[in-house]
């Protein structure tokens, strides 16, 4: 073995470390830490001498949104962007990336107030760790086999806060799948390093949108998303 | 601190990078803090600790592209928080005696006992590693940093470096007795 190779197996180790982790859901940074970090990447950005005065920039978002409203619509004259939908989600396919949203309803909560969790793991799954809470928009689960290292994410969101992106593998196909009712979508995202296939499956409940990664057969993936309950049942 | 950190991005092409890969990249590192410390604000200070650390020795985080930097930045944040969490519980660290610290002189380097493994038995050990040993072994042995350089970049005392590069030590060594190398 050699050093590029000694390399690779680091990064290929944090790379599946880390990678529950790759669609967390921006977050909205604090006024307090956009000015720091503002200070640490573009100081002269704030010191625009005025009477001795500091001045800040402010960008409008209504003329952010129209920008960005633009671009989008120039992709799409251009054909680079493709827009599809599917029940309950839209979605756009761009650049070999799949980004996945879902109608906002205004009904829907802002934050978690019900936490759901899995109540039938799979033989040898134990839980690893866990980011978010009731009360936070985002609700992050992670569970191990350790006796072949695969792994299990499930993720809780608030309607406002979901937006998935995923690397658009050729030939993906999203089947249409039942999760006690509500319609849910189910797809194969090709072979992690260790020739798992990773599969994902997204569904609305109504209240929240759930996501379900795992390197486990289908029919378990399933069963799996259909166990999850509202802990307070 | 903050002015220390300014004057070494002296490029404006340093400055963009760096702002560019935050932007892509903070929600990410945002979420890596969260999980160690479940406090909205200290993983946001976790974040610009992080960013404040890679400002400060910038040759190394340059030199690396695409998810070499990825990964080592998602290294130092996870180190920064983890640090942060230990401070805010108090928690003493025991150090080891000197007698048993890992010396340099009398080793040899990380890298050449990890070259000697098999890929797929090294892919494992490394997997297993705890990640906070994986880390210093990773910066040693892959990065070629300097145990100071270490140190400042994770926010952990030399000793600190020291005291996990001889517990990954002590477990790489193991493996290779059991393998008969």
């Amino acid at each position: 073995m050699n050093e590029f190779e000694l390399s690779e197996i680091f990064d290929a180790a944090y790379e599946r470390e880390f990678d529950v982790f790759d669609d967390a859901p921006e977050h909205k940074f604090s006024f307090r830490h956009r000015r720091k970090m503002q200070k640490i990447l573009f100081p002269e950005a704030e010191q625009i001498p005025s009477g001795n005065r500091f001045v800040k920039r402010k960008i409008s978002l209504k003329r952010s949104t129209l920008v960005v409203a633009l671009l989008i619509f120039l992709a799409l004259i251009a054909g680079a962007v493709s827009v599809f939908r599917i029940a309950g989600f839209s979605g756009t396919v761009n650049d070999g990336i799949i980004h996945l949203f879902t109608t906002n309803d205004a009904t829907a909560p802002s934050v978690i107030e019900k936490r759901y969790d899995l109540t039938k793991l799979p033989e040898d799954f134990k839980f690893l760790e866990r980011a978010g809470d009731e009360g936070e928009e985002w609700l992050h689960r992670v569970y191990i086999n350790r006796s072949d290292n695969t792994r299990l994410t499930f993720n809780q969101k608030t309607k406002a806060m979901f937006a998935a992106h995923y690397p658009d593998t050729e030939n993906r196909k999203f089947e249409e799948v039942d999760i006690n009712g509500n319609k849910g979508y189910l797809w194969r995202d090709g072979n992690d390093i260790y020739g798992h296939t990773m599969k994902t499956l997204v569904w609305d409940n109504g209240e929240y949108i759930f996501e379900l990664h795992g390197e486990i057969s289908k029919n378990m993936l399933l069963n799996l998303a259909r166990s999850a309950k509202y802990w307070g049942e | 601190m903050i002015s220390v950190a300014l004057a070494v991005l002296e490029t404006e092409k340093q400055r963009s990078e760096l702002a560019e890969f935050y932007e892509k990249n903070k929600s990410r590192l945002y979420m890596i803090a969260f999980s160690k410390l479940n406090n909205r604000q200290s993983a946001e200070d976790a974040v610009m600790e992080a960013f404040l650390r890679i400002a400060d020795k910038p040759e190394r985080f340059f030199r690396l592209s695409g998810k070499a930097q990825a990964a080592f930045a998602n290294v130092v944040v996870r180190n920064v928080a983890v640090d942060m969490y230990r401070k805010s519980r108090k928690s003493e660290t025991v150090e080891l005696s000197e007698e048993i610290l890992y010396d340099n002189a009398e080793n040899p380097p990380e890298e050449q006992l990890l070259l000697q493994f098999k890929r797929e038995t090294l892919r494992e050990l490394i997997a297993d590693l705890p990640p906070l040993q994986r880390d210093v072994l990773y910066m040693k042995a892959v990065r070629k940093m300097e145990i100071s350089e270490i140190a400042q970049t994770l926010s952990i005392s030399e000793n600190v470096v020291r005291q996990r590069l001889f517990q990954a030590r002590k477990t790489l060594q193991k493996e290779l007795e059991r393998e008969g190398v």
